[in-house]
Parts: structure tokens; sequence; C-alpha cells
């Protein structure tokens, strides 16, 4: 029989536990995303409270960005190990929103009007590459509400999902991935009609 | 788009794509502009769909927020206030004079706070057990608690909450025979009086008075813990009136 000493036993099992925790995210998100915010939005606030000056609301709307970028974490698999609670992990995120709002503010303090010309010659042309594809991912966004289904679900399952093509063929009962490859072209080309419109 | 790149592709946002693979794609798309137009097209759309999905969620959890608000009341003056409050006051106490003393039911049950099991680091189940006792489930967090204090049989902290969430949820035979052995630890300063006056209030549920009362007695000669000394003494009250 292997001998196991109790840290490392309660260490695996509170590993074992915390995997099923984001299997939980993987399996619900909505519901599992839901139960977390009702679960620790008050702790948070009260957490938050004790050593920065933001009011509830905006404390309130960090702790949303925060509980989207864990699942966005966890659904892109950045996230596939969890070290504490979840909630430990949202926390953290959370109070990493928190400073960077501080910087922010700090900068906005600082750059007066004077200080604009200084800025536009410091211009990364990086920037305007990026500006560009959040508005093409902005109009996209609006387009696909008028794209319509079954292709939102298909795109979203491949573009969003990282399914491959035989699982969404299984998933929405297409009779093989190679239909599923001809049904995305067509989608795609209608997306690119109403983008291009 | 050849079929060798389609799936190329394909693997890239399944995120299935080995070191190999990430190489060939990267020299496709170098040699074949079209084929890097429409790489950056459905990199563009994965963007849209991310954007539309955060903004989805994020209404979900602000549809949670305005939930957990309290819906907001019309503004009152002090006066009105005034006189609602010696309104109500005077209400309390003709129904005090008037209604007969029905015994154990005029005393309710308050639930012990959870501050002191709070804490980042614990199993999940922890969690569990105080978000159910935090929204008043006491039956379900009283499951989680004995759980809780089976993983963890030398923190007496879950025992006892399990005894207050098994009073919660009026199973006070239960409470009793996990609060007797709480009350009678002796190296710490907050368990075993909060035990004493759960014990007592469990006795006094159940119409056990000459327990109640013992258990009221010590809890209220005890110095550290003061949670509950109104309570405790509006119990002999009660008990006294009878």
């Amino acid at each position: 029989m292997t001998m196991v000493n109790l840290a490392s036993y309660k260490g695996m099992t509170r590993m074992k536990e915390q995997s099923a925790e984001l299997e939980k995210f993987r399996q619900n998100p909505d519901e599992a995303l839901a139960q977390l915010y009702r679960s620790y939005r008050g702790r948070f606030v009260q957490w938050a409270r004790g050593w920065c000056k933001l009011d509830e609301a905006e404390l309130a709307e960090i702790f949303q960005d925060a509980v989207v970028i864990f699942w966005n974490n966890i659904r892109e698999q950045k996230l596939t190990q969890l070290k504490a609670a979840s909630h430990t992990y949202v926390f953290s995120v959370g109070r990493r929103l928190i400073l960077s709002k501080f910087r922010q503010m700090a900068r906005t303090q600082l750059l007066g009007d004077a200080a604009l010309p200084e800025a536009a010659e410091n211009w990364d042309p990086g920037i305007e590459n990026l500006m560009i594809q959040d508005e093409d991912a902005e109009m996209l966004s609006h387009k696909l509400e008028q794209l319509g289904e079954p292709c939102y679900t298909l795109l979203k399952l491949s573009f969003y999902e990282s399914k491959r093509s035989a699982e969404i063929a299984a998933q929405m009962n297409y009779s093989s991935d190679d239909v599923v490859r001809t049904q995305k072209k067509r989608c795609l080309d209608r997306l690119r009609k109403l983008f291009s419109a | 788009m050849k079929n060798h790149d389609e799936q190329l592709i394909e693997q890239y946002f399944a995120k299935s794509l080995d070191a190999e693979g990430q190489a060939l794609l990267q020299s496709r798309l170098e040699a074949d502009p079209e084929l890097r137009t429409e790489f950056e097209w459905q990199k563009n759309v994965a963007e849209g769909i991310k954007l539309k999905e955060d903004r989805r969620i994020k209404a979900l959890l602000q549809k949670e927020e305005a939930r957990m608000k309290p819906a907001e009341q019309p503004r009152l003056s002090y006066r009105r206030l005034s006189s609602i409050a010696a309104t109500l006051a005077l209400l309390a106490a003709a129904i005090w004079f008037v209604l007969p003393h029905s015994g154990s039911s005029d005393l309710p049950f308050s639930p012990y706070p959870d501050t002191f099991i709070f804490r980042d680091e614990v199993a999940p189940v922890v969690n569990q057990a105080t978000d159910a006792y935090k929204s008043g489930a006491y039956q379900e967090a009283a499951k989680y608690f004995a759980t809780a204090a089976e993983q963890e049989p030398g923190n007496p902290n879950y025992t006892l909450y399990q005894a207050i969430s098994l009073i919660g949820s009026e199973k006070y035979e239960q409470a009793i025979s996990i609060l007797s052995p709480l009350a009678e630890i002796s190296d710490n300063d907050r368990i075993p009086h909060v035990a004493q006056w759960y014990l007592a209030f469990a006795y006094y549920k159940t119409g056990k008075n000459d327990q109640a009362i013992r258990f009221a007695e010590q809890y209220l000669e005890n110095q550290q813990e003061s949670s509950f000394k109104k309570e405790a003494k509006q119990m002999l009250d009660l008990i006294n009136k009878k």
C-alpha cells in the first residue's frame, strides 16, 4: 500500500476538488458564473473597500469584468488548474483591474492639454492597427446579430468554443465533418457580405 | 483555400496545433497572401464573437446585480418616518399587552456571524457551506459543514456551524447532541460559550426549560463571548413568566 502524509493527501484532495470546480464552469458556464457572482460580489466589495476608495457601483463593475476575464482564461485554456479557490483567482484579477484603473486615473490627471503634442509624437503606429482591429470586432459583433441561426452557433462552436468540425457535426446533428466545413464556409461568406454592405 | 490549409486553420482555432503545425501554418501564411487574408478574417470573426459573448456574460452578471439590489424605495421625510415609527411602537405595545405570550415562539433564532471561518484558502465545501449559511439555506449548510468537519476533524468551528445550521432548520435534538461536547471544550475562548448559548436555545425550543436555564446562566457568566447576552436574559425572563 502506498503511504502518503496528511499534508500531501490534503493537497491532492484539494487539487481534485479544484479541477472539479473548473469543470463546473466548462459544463455550464452561465449558471456557474452567475453563482460565483452572487456568492462573492459582496465579499469582493467589502474586501476592496478595505484598501481602495472606489464606490460600490464601480467595484461591482470591476468584479463583473474580473469574472468575464476568469471565464475567458478557462475557455482559452490559459487557466487549467487552480492553486486556490476560484473566487481567490477572481479576487486577484479584480485587484489587478483596480490597480490598472488607478494607473489610468493618475495618467489622465497628469496629462493635460499641454502634454498632448508630446504624446502625439510618441504615437506607436501599432496602436493604430489595434484600434482598427477593435473597430472591426465591434462592427462584426453587430453583424453577428444579423447572421441568425444555425450560422451563429456553428461559428461560435468553431471560433469561441474551439471545437473541431467532427465535434460540431456531432453536436449540431450534421452528417459529417465535411458538411460542417461547407456550411462554415457559407456562413463566413454571408458574414463577409453583411460586413462589407 | 486548399483542403490542407483549411485543416491547419481549423486546428489553429481548436488550439490543437503542435509546434510543427504552427511552423507549417506560419510558412503557408507567408507564402500565400490569399490564405493570410482569409486567416486574418477568421481571426477577426473570432474577436467579434468573443466581444459579443463577453457582453452577453456581462449583461447576465448585471442582471444578477440588479436582482441583488433592493428596489429603490420612495424617500420619506423625517417627520413622516417618525410618525410611522410611533404608530408601529404603539401597535407593538398593544399586541404585547393584548395577546397571550406563547412560550418558545417569541424568541427567534439568530445565526452566529460567519466571521471566524472566512479564510481565502479553504476547501470548496467550506465556501459552499458559508454561502448556504449566509443565504439562510440552513439544511444545506448543515450538510456541507458536516462534510467539512469530516475533512478537518481537528477544527471545531465547522462542527459548531453544523449545529447552528441544524438549529436554523429546527432539528434541535440533533443540534443538542453535537453541541454538548463543544460546550465542554476548555482551551478555547469562544466556541464553548457560543455552544452554551445555542444549547440553551435548543433546549428552550424543545421545552426542556431546566436545561435551558442551566446553559443560559453558564453563558451569562462568561466574560469572553457576549453576542447573545440580551437574548439569554430575555429567555430567562420568558421562562420565569411561565
